[in-house]
């Protein structure tokens, strides 16, 4: 199952967690969002990315199959 | 391969009007009658609305400065605990939106925590309209942080 979590911050700093994708398909995803944002007029700069390990990515897909 | 990304929003209400050249005189009116068509002045109205209503406020066009001498703008809200109200104003070539307030007097926090709420909104509700066209089933979470507000989509 893929799940995106968003934090929206009181200062509109916001994260975005890819959880469950596979190969580039959260990078596509990204790119789709930040885009459909823009038209709504919302910029999302990115100010910093972090790659999840592969173990973190087994413990989502874990914990997804469990759910 | 997952990630999770960091980011700085900006807001920015496009000007419609700027896709057909026309002249300056025509842009401007044109500007004035578009943007509040536009979808993301719909969702700015609706941000400043929700911030009303949790503020124990109202929504109006005009902020009032420490003197009592009003100055309209676009969209404004006044809540009980800052009468004089924050102000929205759009640039019209740009599309920046900026607020407008008399924070003195000791009223810099609350006039800023508005125009977070504000902003926070926006982005919450645009984030959840792109998420839904997506086909993402969204569902607001519980935060932790009191000022944070948490959404989960899922496919």
């Amino acid at each position: 199952m893929r799940k995106i979590r968003a934090e929206i911050k009181a200062n509109g700093k916001t994260s975005l967690d890819f959880i469950g994708f596979v190969g580039e398909q959260c990078t596509e995803e990204e790119e789709r969002i930040r885009k459909a944002m823009l038209d709504l007029g919302v910029m999302l700069e990115p100010k910093r990315i972090k790659i999840k390990t592969d173990r973190q990515i087994g413990e989502e897909i874990k914990h997804s199959q469990k759910i | 391969m997952s990630r999770i990304g960091w980011y700085k929003s900006r807001i920015r209400i496009a000007n419609v009007s700027t896709a057909y050249p026309k002249t300056r005189q025509q842009t401007m009116r044109s500007h004035a009658s578009n943007i509040e068509a536009n979808p993301a002045f719909q969702i700015l109205k609706r941000s400043v609305e929700i911030v009303a209503k949790e503020n124990h406020g109202s929504l109006t066009n005009f902020v009032v400065d420490q003197y009592g001498s009003k100055k309209k703008c676009r969209l404004a809200v006044k809540t009980a605990k800052f009468k004089r109200g924050v102000g929205i104003s759009i640039d019209s070539k740009t599309g920046k939106v900026n607020f407008l307030y008399d924070s003195y007097g000791g009223y810099d926090e609350t006039a800023k925590r508005i125009t977070e709420q504000v902003t926070q909104n926006y982005v919450a509700i645009s984030l959840i309209r792109v998420m839904k066209s997506m086909g993402y089933n969204v569902v607001e979470q519980k935060s932790k942080s009191p000022s944070s507000v948490i959404l989960e989509g899922q496919l």
